[in-house]
């Protein structure tokens, strides 16, 4: 019988081979697929994230955590898709307009699927307008922007405010972090949450969505 | 009291004239603002990507070398600056074509290794956007790891002689810093494969360790023969929460090869200061006191690093440079609000010596010259020896 106690283990650990194996046997043994998502994988990475969050563990060992989850993903996401399960929310996540940096953004990108969100990745350098049309698609309730420079943070208002024209405020959430930001400037410039950390940005997109 | 001597007194724990005052880089817009020319300073995004591209391209680069020193040197010298770091220089054999707008792609025609390079003009900010190594995976890695191992020494008798040749200037104005240490990738596009493989692949990250590290070594001989006063390390190891990995992996791969360059510096005569951006609390005892290092380097306010507490715990063992808060006071403050963070600064760390004032990285694009000059004054006003509140 598959041990979906040990299947979360074996991403804690980064155990990419394992957790491969044994999402298949799981799914051999009949259980279901919600199940194996939630007890599983959902369960080790939220462990993963609250280590991060507590400095237990560090970058590597959360990168290794993520591509084992990955591999878990990938055998189920088209049997996810099969039984009609939904994400608990869908962020469209990009770095800031002129920030190339994308280590932040891509570790919350990983702690977001890695909670069952489905997120959309813009990439890097992304413009107020590409934010504004990511919003506009269907079953986007979160942005998440990140700018890790001081000289790229305005583009986070110019955002906002290009999404408050859009009319898109109503429609999705924002969030914002990276190194020079603070939860003053998310006040200051509209956005609806701040989070210091990957595994807190989690936190913060299930609150903002009433979770 | 000249620049040099006044750096080594404050160095020894003992006070000089005044505290001495040390940029470890001054961006071109800055820089340009202040000398009332385009200045080929910085390692701001338009110069390093940009111009050092073009350049290039074009075979331009011992011109381009040229000019920058030229154009530091000028600049440090206008701002009565102290320490004088040796500038980002377009030091490589690669070839450079466009890919892209505001994108170059760097080929290593012996490795075959390739980087593209990407700029932002309105943030001035270059990244390296993709690579071999990052396409690959862990055999790109493996790859690059054993040409490290195999290719000849960087350092050639004409680079040794046009390295003293373009120190010379600048040789009994300034306190020099060579750059020497231990290279974690933090500026790759494959830095998180890097990461990865310290947890899967340690014994393939020990070997790119020894073999940088053995690099760095010769470099250190060569940077100290050009007749550099000491070194610093730019690398960045942390984060504004902490360390990107943990104080077991600084243990295994970083600690190791740190003391080896210490011990390379201390042999020449030379001090070696260590910067790094971030939150090092959980390694700060084993780096600051157990790896030989003589200075600690930027010291964030904003990611915790509380430099009052810093001096109380190591004030009396390394020199302390830096934690004038480029984040946001540098930035978004006035220059009322900075000479208040200079003067504060000054009386928690300057008593004794043992302190050289900094913005807490670098100036960069997006701080306001008036900062930055406010900076500067105050550093002047507060920082005169003996000390009125001390």
């Amino acid at each position: 019988m598959a041990d979906l106690k040990e299947l979360a283990a074996a991403l804690m650990r980064g155990d990419a081979p394992a957790v491969d194996k044994m999402t298949k046997e799981a799914v051999n043994a009949g259980i279901g697929v919600k199940q194996i998502l939630d007890d599983g994988l959902i369960a080790g990475m939220q462990v993963v994230g609250e280590r991060f969050k507590n400095n237990e563990i560090y970058v590597p060992e959360v990168l290794i955590a993520a591509r084992a989850m990955y591999t878990g993903m990938k055998v189920l996401e088209p049997l996810l898709v099969k039984a009609g399960v939904k994400p608990v929310g869908t962020i469209a996540m990009g770095t800031a307009r002129g920030d190339l940096h994308d280590i932040g953004k891509n570790l919350v990108s990983m702690m977001m699927r890695g909670n069952g969100f489905k997120v959309i990745d813009l990439g890097i350098d992304v413009s107020p307008q590409k934010f504004v049309e990511a919003a506009k698609e269907e079953g986007v309730n979160l942005i998440g922007m990140s700018a890790l420079l001081t000289t790229t943070m305005p583009s986070m208002k110019a955002t906002i405010d290009e999404l408050q024209k859009a009319g898109l405020l109503k429609k999705v959430k924002v969030l914002i972090g990276g190194a020079p930001v603070t939860q003053r400037y998310a006040a200051e410039i509209g956005a609806d949450g701040y989070a210091p950390d990957a595994a807190s940005a989690v936190d913060k997109a299930k609150a903002l969505l009433g979770m | 009291m000249n620049s040099k001597e006044r750096v080594r007194v404050a160095v020894a724990h003992r006070e000089p004239d005044r505290v001495p005052v040390f940029e470890l880089s001054i961006n071109s817009p800055v820089a340009s603002d202040i000398m009332g020319r385009q200045m080929y300073v910085g390692f701001g995004g338009w110069l390093v990507a940009k111009v050092f591209s073009e350049w290039m391209a074009e075979g331009r680069v011992l011109e381009l070398a040229l000019k920058i020193f030229s154009d530091w040197i000028d600049l440090y010298s206008h701002l009565e600056l102290d320490i004088l770091p040796m500038p980002t220089l377009p030091l490589t054999n690669e070839t450079v074509e466009p890919v892209a707008e505001n994108q170059w792609k760097y080929t290593d025609p012996d490795s075959g290794l390739w980087r593209v390079i990407g700029y932002n003009p309105e943030s001035d900010y270059h990244s390296e956007i993709d690579s071999r190594i990052k396409q690959e995976g862990v055999p790109g890695l493996r790859h690059h790891v054993e040409w490290l191992e195999k290719r000849p020494g960087l350092v050639s008798a004409d680079l040794m002689a046009g390295l003293k040749a373009v120190l010379d200037p600048a040789r009994e104005r300034f306190f020099i810093l060579g750059e020497a240490d231990v290279l974690f990738p933090s500026e790759a596009s494959w830095q998180p494969l890097f990461l990865e493989c310290m947890a899967l692949e340690p014994e393939l990250i020990d070997r790119y360790f020894e073999a940088t590290t053995n690099e760095v070594l010769t470099l250190i001989d060569a940077e100290a023969e050009a007749g550099v006063d000491g070194f610093v390390g730019g690398v960045d190891f942390a984060y504004h929460s902490t360390t990107l990995f943990s104080p077991a992996m600084f243990r295994r791969f970083i600690f190791p090869h740190m003391r080896r360059i210490t011990e390379r510096c201390h042999s020449r005569g030379l001090p070696f200061f260590k910067h790094t951006d971030g939150n090092i609390e959980n390694i700060e005892n084993e780096l600051l006191l157990g790896c030989g290092i003589d200075g600690y380097h930027a010291i964030e306010p904003t990611a915790g690093m509380d430099i009052a507490r810093l001096k109380r715990q190591y004030g009396d063992k390394i020199t302390l440079l830096g934690n004038i808060d480029c984040g946001d006071l540098l930035t978004n403050g006035s220059p009322e609000d900075v000479t208040k963070a200079v003067g504060q600064c000054i009386r928690d760390c300057a008593p004794g010596g043992g302190y050289v004032l900094s913005s807490s990285n670098s100036i960069h694009s997006g701080i306001p010259t008036q900062n930055f000059l406010a900076m500067l004054k105050a550093a002047r006003e507060y920082g005169t020896y003996p000390m009125r509140n001390s």
